[in-house]
């Protein structure tokens, strides 16, 4: 399609249509990736153009999909670096008490999600899947990273399901890679007390957009596939979606 | 995990607004206002939405500058007023538009540190073993302790496109979000100059503006011990070349050049180029002078009087070498007088002023 030059000086606006049958697409100022309402075919933008892009809606029940970009990577930890001054957590002569009277309370007060993910060691080659969330919430370190790491640290298998309302993605392929590292680094660090640093080297083979199903519950948004949870006023753009749902 | 520690060092999460950029609607003529940065414009007339695209691959704006010649003239009385000079005179205002690179970006990553170790004395009060208290003092050891988080942070960077620091370019503050307007040259050229981006360029401006979101980001832990991260730049965007309007302004206020520059969006006063202090450089011409003027004349005097007669050199070299002092002063005095009212607006005042500022 040729550019028309507008009265709006060197800037030029070009109607956003899709790539597939050329139908009008709706969108947001900064959503990088958009699902045409007429014929189905999600397309996301590469600098200038867009391009086809394939969206995965996980099966599960759910009032909206939250968007991820599931990339399945080849992972080498390459670097660690370890504090030796970590000493273990040690609980008060009172808290250890309760905890020898209720085993169980531990794992009920601090929520835990399964972990599938096995420990990485320096040299060695694991395929994983990276999930990295790609909507905008409205604080990256307690949201956003915070469900990236616990859907890597899980490993869910996804199965295809039914289309549903997507929220705006608005983080590109390329910055899902780059976040990626971050998501894993946390993971470990996460997991071990005495890991300050670590060095990856990451392949990534394959790169698909997830739609994860997420229901709501009260204040928040819960999955169906790990049971994360967000605060859904975090999540930019959902009113929206529910209210078009 | 351990849990950071919120009040020792803070994790830097900057939000800045966004500016906005007035367009028309292809299809239909309406307004658009887009966010900056961002690639799809959304028209709220016939609900069409289009993909922002530049020829250049850089998105380029300027902001219609609002403070005329004559408002930009009566700054300049206002400011000679304000150095308590009376009857300033205004010899030239030009308006030129200066590229200004702005670069908004995302900050996303991981940071481990220790809190910085260092001792605190504290009081101890002790009972002593026959009754009255005592106070000790006594030194503790605190911080050490490891912390892990994740960091996020989000802003931008503007700084100027070309290399002219005396126009105060780096001062420019963009306080008001002002409504852009797309590059349009022809428009441009009606309010003034366009000045040329050229150093530095595309790519390294955009790595100049991710090292200092980085180095922001990393600010609050300067001085945390064992600091270990990793950062990446995300959701940078559309590199954005703004064209700001300033007003250059020259006038003399009591026989001294000055030169100002304006915002002439704002009417804020960029930057001032004030002369140097004109006494210490007179007094400072004119011992040199005299230095210089001692040397050249005493020599041939001394030698004279020598051959002439010998017993009294002292008297004679006093009877003749006073005048020739005075003499010096008075020379040096007008001549310092006469260059300055030739040469002060050029480059002398500036460059001396530079170099006396150094040592005085």
């Amino acid at each position: 399609m040729a550019p028309l030059k507008t009265e709006s000086g060197e800037i030029v606006l070009v109607p956003l249509r899709c790539v597939a049958c050329h139908a009008p697409l709706a969108a947001k100022e900064f959503q990088v990736f958009f699902l045409c309402d007429h014929c189905g075919v999600g397309q996301v933008l590469e600098g200038e153009r867009l391009v086809p892009q394939e969206v995965v809606f996980a099966e599960g029940e759910g009032d909206v999909f939250l968007p991820f970009w599931g990339l399945s990577a080849r992972v080498k930890l390459t670097t660690q670096v370890l504090d030796r001054e970590v000493r273990p957590v040690q609980f008060s002569e009172a808290l250890a008490e309760i905890l020898a009277q209720e085993p169980g309370l531990v794992k009920r007060v601090i929520q835990t999600y399964s972990t599938r993910m096995a420990d990485l060691k320096i040299g060695e080659t694991q395929n994983l899947s990276l999930y990295v969330p790609a909507f905008e919430a409205t604080n990256f370190a307690n949201y956003t990273a915070n469900l990236g790491v616990v859907f890597t640290s899980a490993q869910p298998e996804i199965k295809a399901g039914k289309p549903g309302r997507l929220v705006p993605v608005v983080y590109e392929q390329t910055d899902a890679e780059k976040l990626s590292e971050i998501i894993l680094v946390a993971v470990e660090a996460g997991r071990h007390d005495e890991v300050v640093d670590l060095g990856f080297e990451i392949k990534i083979l394959e790169a698909k957009l997830l739609g994860i199903p997420f229901a709501r519950d009260g204040d928040l948004l819960r999955d169906g596939l790990v049971g994360a949870k967000i605060l859904a006023v975090g999540v930019v753009g959902l009113e929206e979606e529910l209210s078009l749902k | 995990m351990a849990e950071p520690d919120q009040a020792s060092i803070p994790v830097q999460q900057e939000s800045s607004s966004r500016r906005t950029i007035a367009l028309a609607c292809r299809e239909c003529g309406g307004a658009i206002q887009l966010a900056e940065g961002a690639r799809i414009a959304n028209c709220p007339s016939c609900a069409t939405s289009f993909l922002v695209t530049t020829p250049v691959g850089i998105q380029r704006y300027y902001v219609p500058p609002t403070l005329t010649v004559k408002q930009a003239a009566l700054m300049t009385a206002g400011a000679a007023l304000v150095g308590q000079r009376i009857g300033h005179r205004l010899l030239d205002a030009q308006l030129v538009f200066a590229p200004l690179w702005d670069l908004r970006g995302e900050v996303e990553g991981w940071i481990s540190w220790k809190r910085p170790r260092r001792q605190v004395v504290i009081d101890e009060v002790r009972e002593s073993w026959d009754g009255p208290k005592v106070v000790q003092k006594k030194i503790l050891e605190e911080g050490g302790e490891r912390f892990k988080r994740m960091v996020s942070w989000e802003g931008r960077q503007v700084f100027p496109g070309i290399k002219v620091g005396e126009y105060g370019l780096y001062e420019v503050k963009d306080e008001r979000f002002p409504l852009l307007k797309p590059y349009d040259e022809g428009e441009m050229h009606q309010y003034g100059t366009i000045f040329t981006p050229q150093d530095p360029s595309t790519q390294d401006a955009l790595e100049h503006a991710q090292q200092y979101y980085q180095e922001l980001v990393l600010s609050p832990y300067s001085q945390a011990e064992e600091v270990h991260h990793r950062l990446k730049v995300t959701r940078q965007g559309p590199p954005m070349l703004l064209f700001y309007p300033i007003w250059i302004v020259r006038y003399l206020s009591g026989r001294k050049l000055y030169r100002m520059t304006l915002d002439a969006a704002t009417g804020n006063v960029i930057y001032l180029d004030q002369p140097p202090r004109r006494r210490r450089l007179s007094l400072v011409l004119s011992l040199l002078g005299l230095m210089l003027l001692t040397f050249v004349l005493s020599t041939p005097l001394k030698a004279y009087t020598a051959l002439r007669s010998p017993g009294e050199i002292s008297e004679v070299l006093a009877l003749f070498i006073m005048p020739l002092f005075g003499a010096g002063v008075v020379l040096m005095l007008w001549l310092e007088h006469v260059l300055w009212e030739r040469f002060a607006d050029r480059f002398t005042e500036r460059i001396l002023g530079d170099l006396l500022g150094r040592f005085f």
